[in-house]
């Protein structure tokens, strides 16, 4: 029976056809295919560095004569990336599931429920672990020369790597829905999650360049690694078992079969354990929903009512910000500039070509003000939010249709809301630079200046594409903002625009116009270019909100 | 006042109209029950009078003004219930109501009969609860409440009595009542002929997009006079050519005793 469900939510979580859709793909099966190869290409230079390092990694462990430095490296690592892929993974499927509520009337206990939700869980985490596992695993094998009893650890080493992360994974939301029961922000913590997710990228990548960078210097990459290897004999003093895994994984003699199963022995009991002991807890809250019930003694509404536009502007807000699936993508699009910097300051932090190098010698190039206005033109035209404006409201569009209040007016709303965001982009990326310290007040002024009236044109694109096609039959939010191509599509289009006025700046200062003079001249035809646009909207705006039709 | 002209109405990829030249009107001071079976047009009909769907032909009148011509002052005397409530799941109940009462500029002293609404209708208790946690039925009441706010002349509801319950129906309908009695237009669609038949003061019935009888229940009772004493139901049954399977007994009587 366990194994009966379990399999049907395998194959119910691995519908790529569902899964594709949500994406925004569609369920042509030629789309399906290229996506895959994509996924793979994808992959190709990512397996190809773990090699490398890998690589390099075994040569200099064998010179300082630490042979058992990768096998431990390998189980923590892999350990360490399961909890960070395994949280969000088990947050999604037991705490935001859907399918939840449909098997909890089905006659199964918590346990296999549970089971049942891990199993898939499991196989996508073996597929992510496999990406880094193998090439590392291989690599370590085939330099020292292993035997077939090192393969037949490595399988059962890799195999049975996630389950003690799930379960530590499932003990970490237990207390989480325990001590959040009484909260209302549910949603909060999908938000939070994807956060801590994103931060373990940074983190890995902060590590990876690390080791790219003193691999030319074994020496100096071993005691780099130092501080990684005392990190895992910590963790493998906590859970012995892990010190079991990376002894399987050291050599090849026969007796080390005995430490692997040992491991897979201690993980099942571990996975098995700890699901019996909080599926209960777990089922049981997840499907609870939290009414914040507050009764009030005195008159109920008590509104103010605001004016029309700041109450459009306010709705446009309360939809973005409260729903994780768009918040996320805002707050990301927020994050790109200043997490950048630090990704890149983090990895090259000593180097010669380090950043704040480059960024000195860049100080002064007269170039750098249209050049960063530039990117922050591109950084506007991909933000999603104009560009899926309309078709965030989804099936509740009809309350914009019902409302008394003109079309033009409820997208110049849109407009503001997004020019307000394009304005919050624009002001992490000044106080980004301001912190380099690379631009004078002068420069800033100008870039600030430039990159405002930039927005303007670049908000109009993200509104004219997506009224001239909302997508408003949505089911998933997904679809709606990540989804959904409008925001490609305004991508592109803006970017040309931005080309195209980098092109004229060019040609000014071809023509021997100075840059400030060119700078001023540019203005006035981002000025005309937006007058255009917006008589453009306003006539799509009438046009679109009369047709669309329910 | 609601003034139909010879609304029609296809949708894309249908040759049949859903609506077909309908013609019909409603006065101040009337309750005007839309009768019909499944797939008649209803909903076709009721989105075309609040301009979510716009007629291919003819014109349609509210308060004399020209749906079409002048959506947002139509728009201004027109209170929707949509027969599935979708209302934005992340936003309160009170912040629903107070983005209805900014967009139609109503002002804080007209919002004391919302307050009685929310309480009869026992909302007050949520009333700071996303929409997303609200049962069908409450998501219902808070469509019905946020349909009033502005205290529209006429007020137009699809479907509302489904999914209620008993006490929240009978408050519902006299709502209805008592709005058509101060001088307002009620125009609803039901599937429930004792309702219509206790609170209408005309009813039409529409079938396959054609309106096929309209007028006081004793007019149209008389229009289709075969019986004396014939039921709403029988008589619906008749109009709509309704075949009953085989083996299946009519039910004798009026359901008139039906205290709803
Ligand atoms: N979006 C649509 N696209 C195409 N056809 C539609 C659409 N909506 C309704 N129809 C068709 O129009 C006709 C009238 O539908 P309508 O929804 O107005 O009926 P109704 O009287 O409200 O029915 P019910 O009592 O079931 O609510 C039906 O034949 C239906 O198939
Ligand atoms: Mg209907």
């Amino acid at each position: 029976m366990t194994l009966r469900v379990i399999w049907f939510l395998i194959k119910a979580q691995f519908n790529l056809a569902a899964q594709l859709e949500l994406l925004g793909i569609g369920r042509k099966q030629k789309y399906k295919h290229l996506f895959l190869l994509l996924i793979v290409v994808a992959l190709v230079p990512f397996v190809t560095s773990i090699a490398v390092s890998a690589r390099a990694l075994t040569i200099a462990s064998s010179m300082v004569g630490a042979w058992d430095l990768p096998a431990v490296l390998i189980v923590s690592l892999s350990q360490i990336i399961c909890v960070f892929f395994g949280i969000p993974h088990v947050l999604s499927s037991l705490y935001f599931s859907k399918d939840l509520k449909r098997l909890k009337v089905l006659p199964l206990t918590p346990f296999q429920i549970a089971m049942g939700e891990l199993a898939p869980l499991y196989l996508s985490i073996s597929l992510i672990l496999a990406v880094f596992f193998w090439p590392f695993a291989a690599v370590t094998g085939i330099s020292f020369h292993m035997g077939p009893i090192f393969w037949l650890n490595a399988v059962l080493v890799y195999l049975f790597s996630p389950l003690v992360p799930l379960g530590l994974s499932l003990l970490c939301l237990t207390l989480m829905m325990k001590l959040t029961e009484r909260l209302p922000g549910k949603d909060f913590f999908r938000v939070l999650s994807s956060l801590i997710f994103f931060a373990a990228i940074v983190f890995f990548q902060s590590i990876n360049a690390n080791i790219g960078t003193s691999l030319s210097d074994p020496g100096r990459l071993v005691s780099s690694l130092y501080g990684y290897q005392t990190f895992s004999s910590r963790l493998s003093r906590v859970f012995p078992p892990l010190q079991w895994a990376a002894r399987a994984l050291s050599s090849d003699g026969p007796y080390t079969l005995w430490y692997s199963l040992g491991f897979l022995a201690a993980s099942l009991a571990f996975l098995t354990v700890v699901a019996a002991a909080v599926s209960n807890i777990v089922i049981n809250l997840s499907a609870e929903t939290q009414l914040r019930r507050r009764a009030r003694a005195e008159q109920i509404v008590q509104v103010l009512p605001d004016g029309v536009t700041l109450a459009l502007l306010r709705r446009e807000h309360w939809n973005l910000t409260r729903t994780p699936a768009f918040l996320m993508t805002a707050i990301m699009n927020l994050m790109v500039v200043p997490l950048l910097l630090l990704v890149s300051r983090a990895a090259t932090s000593h180097g010669p070509a380090s950043l704040p190098g480059l960024l000195n010698q860049l100080r002064g190039n007269s170039l750098l003000v249209p050049a960063i206005t530039g990117f922050s033109g591109l950084l506007v035209a991909t933000n999603q939010v104009p560009s899926t404006a309309v078709s965030r409201e989804g099936k509740s569009f009809w309350i914009s249709r019902l409302i008394p209040v003109p079309p033009e007016i409820q997208v110049n709303a849109k407009l503001l809301y997004g020019m307000l965001y394009g304005t919050a982009q624009l002001l992490v990326l000044l106080i980004s630079v301001c912190f380099f310290r690379i631009l004078d007040v002068a420069s800033i002024a100008r870039l600030a200046s430039l990159s405002l009236a930039l927005t303007l044109p670049l908000t109009q694109i993200g509104l004219l594409v997506d009224l001239l096609h909302p997508r408003l039959q949505w089911t998933h939010p997904q679809q709606a903002m990540k989804g959904n191509y409008n925001g490609l599509i305004a991508g592109l289009l803006g970017a040309l625009l931005v080309a195209a006025l980098a092109g004229l700046f060019w040609l000014f200062l071809r023509m021997g116009l100075g840059m400030r003079v060119a700078t001023l001249a540019v203005l006035p035809v981002i000025g005309v270019i937006s007058a255009y646009l917006q008589a453009a909207v306003r006539r799509l705006a009438r046009s679109q909100y009369l047709q669309l039709e329910f | 006042m609601i003034e139909l002209r010879s609304v029609s109405k296809s949708y894309a990829r249908s040759d049949k109209p859903a609506v077909d030249s309908l013609d019909l009107e409603v006065k101040n001071g009337e309750v005007f029950g839309f009768l019909g079976p499944n797939g008649a047009g209803k909903t076709t009909t009721i989105k075309m009078i609040i301009g979510l769907l716009r007629p291919d032909r003819g014109s349609i009148r509210v308060e004399g003004i020209d749906v079409v011509k002048n959506p947002i002052s139509a728009k201004r005397v027109l209170g929707y219930v949509p027969d599935d409530v979708d209302i934005w799941d992340k936003v309160t109940g009170r912040e629903y109501i107070r983005f209805l009462a900014s967009v139609y500029g109503v002002d804080s002293k007209n919002l004391e009969r919302v307050n009685a609404l929310l309480d009869a209708f026992e909302l007050s208790p949520v009333i700071d609860d996303i929409v997303q946690n609200y049962s069908h039925g409450m998501k219902q009441k808070l469509a019905i409440i946020g349909s009033l706010v502005h205290n529209p002349p006429v007020w137009i509801l699809d479907e509302p009595i489904v999914g209620l319950d008993p006490r929240s129906s009978f408050i519902l309908k006299g709502l209805m009542r008592s709005h058509a009695s101060s001088g307002g237009t009620v125009f609803f669609s039901t599937h429930v002929l004792e309702i219509a038949e206790r609170i209408c003061d005309t009813i039409g019935i529409i079938h396959k997009g054609k309106l096929i009888a309209a007028g006081t229940l004793e007019q149209v009772k008389e229009l289709f006079a075969s019986k004396e004493n014939q039921s709403l139901e029988e008589l619906f049954l008749e109009i709509t050519g309704a075949k009953l399977p085989p083996g299946t007994d009519r039910i004798p009587g009026s359901l008139g005793w039906c205290d709803v």
